[in-house]
């Protein structure tokens, strides 16, 4: 397979460029943390960036459409891959019932995991269990002797 | 073409780096937030830049690895749109009558760091090296970004004083590894760009 490339001629790094560099490290890396930390300086935020470039993005198609009649491709691909992306992000809506049970639901539990003396249910679910019975029988009668 | 590209891309990092390394080339070109003559900003720079590289005319992306970073591709492509921008005539007129004189009618030149004055004259005769004097310059025009650290200073010695310039040779002449070099580099890189 061929190596990426830039089409068009490539300045070269200017000694003053170099010596940037060298002192500040390369401008072509730059960590996401770092970019993070940077970022916060200007109040400028990952959000605004993406919804910027989906902006113009956007105009960029239109802008294409309208000389060619034609939509890029590569673009609407571009496009599509952003608002999926995007989708992904959401967090999916989840009723309070099932995010409590996914809290304490044994299934979230590595099977090495003790199983828990009680277990978690609604007034909707039905019957409470026989370890919960069991619990609170003995807790009532702790209660009742410490009573006496 | 683009089916290779997309779907490994997790465009809100990509973007935060692009936009950080913009701001730093304003900066490394003496310009402001907004690039004058041509009115865009550094995320317009690094928006535009991610545009042209999906857009595939100007780079041919071929990622030999399924993860492969495209970041330093559209660096280049960023860096040249800029340098392009800059060698505009309109950028060079506007600098040349609307920014010299201050309001009160003075050059503004005057005003101008030693470093963005002194630097391309000390860069003129890079093969000989600096003399004491301008390397002595040099390194003060650095030193504030190292905010007093001085394992920060350390780094700005080494680069101006013996004339290392790459990583490793940084981390020999000081002794550490090449990892603490890249974390003096981030500290120093983030007081320089920051706002």
């Amino acid at each position: 397979m061929p190596k990426s490339r830039i089409i068009k001629p490539i300045p070269p790094k200017s000694e003053q460029e170099e010596l940037y560099d060298a002192v500040f490290g390369p401008n072509e890396e730059m960590s996401e943390d770092l970019a993070d930390d940077i970022l916060a300086t200007y109040a400028v935020t990952g959000q605004m960036l993406v919804d910027k470039f989906k902006a113009r993005l956007q105009e960029r198609i239109k802008e294409i459409h309208d000389q060619t009649g034609e939509i890029p491709a590569p673009l609407e691909a571009t496009m599509r891959n952003v608002r999926q992306y995007e989708r992904e992000r959401i967090p999916r809506t989840v009723g309070a019932d099932e995010w409590v049970s996914e809290i304490f639901g044994a299934a979230l539990l590595p099977s090495s995991h003790a199983s828990p003396l009680f277990s978690f249910r609604t007034s909707s679910t039905g019957e409470i269990s026989e370890n919960d019975r069991d619990i609170l029988s003995r807790l009532m009668l702790e209660l009742e002797e410490a009573d006496q | 073409m683009i089916s290779s590209r997309s779907p490994a891309v997790d465009w809100e990092p990509l973007l935060k780096r692009l936009t950080s390394a913009a701001y730093g080339l304003f900066k490394q070109y003496g310009l402001s937030d907004v690039l004058r003559g041509g009115g865009i900003s550094a995320d317009d720079l690094a928006v535009d830049a991610l545009i042209e590289f999906f857009e595939g005319k100007t780079v041919k992306w071929s990622p030999q690895q399924p993860n492969e970073d495209p970041f330093p591709l559209i660096w280049i492509v960023m860096r040249n749109n800029l340098i392009d921008r800059i060698r505009k005539p309109g950028h060079q007129k506007t600098v040349l009558i609307e920014d010299v004189r201050k309001q009160d009618g003075t050059n503004q030149l005057e005003s101008v760091t030693l470093f963005d004055s002194g630097l391309p004259n000390l860069l003129k005769r890079p093969g000989v090296g600096f003399t004491d004097a301008e390397a002595r310059i040099l390194a003060e025009t650095f030193y504030p970004y190292a905010e007093g650290d001085q394992a920060l200073i350390d780094v700005i010695v080494a680069v101006v004083y013996f004339q290392c310039r790459k990583r490793r040779e940084i981390a020999e002449c000081l002794d550490i590894t090449p990892e603490d070099v890249t974390d003096r580099w981030e500290k120093l890189k983030y007081n320089y760009t920051r706002h």
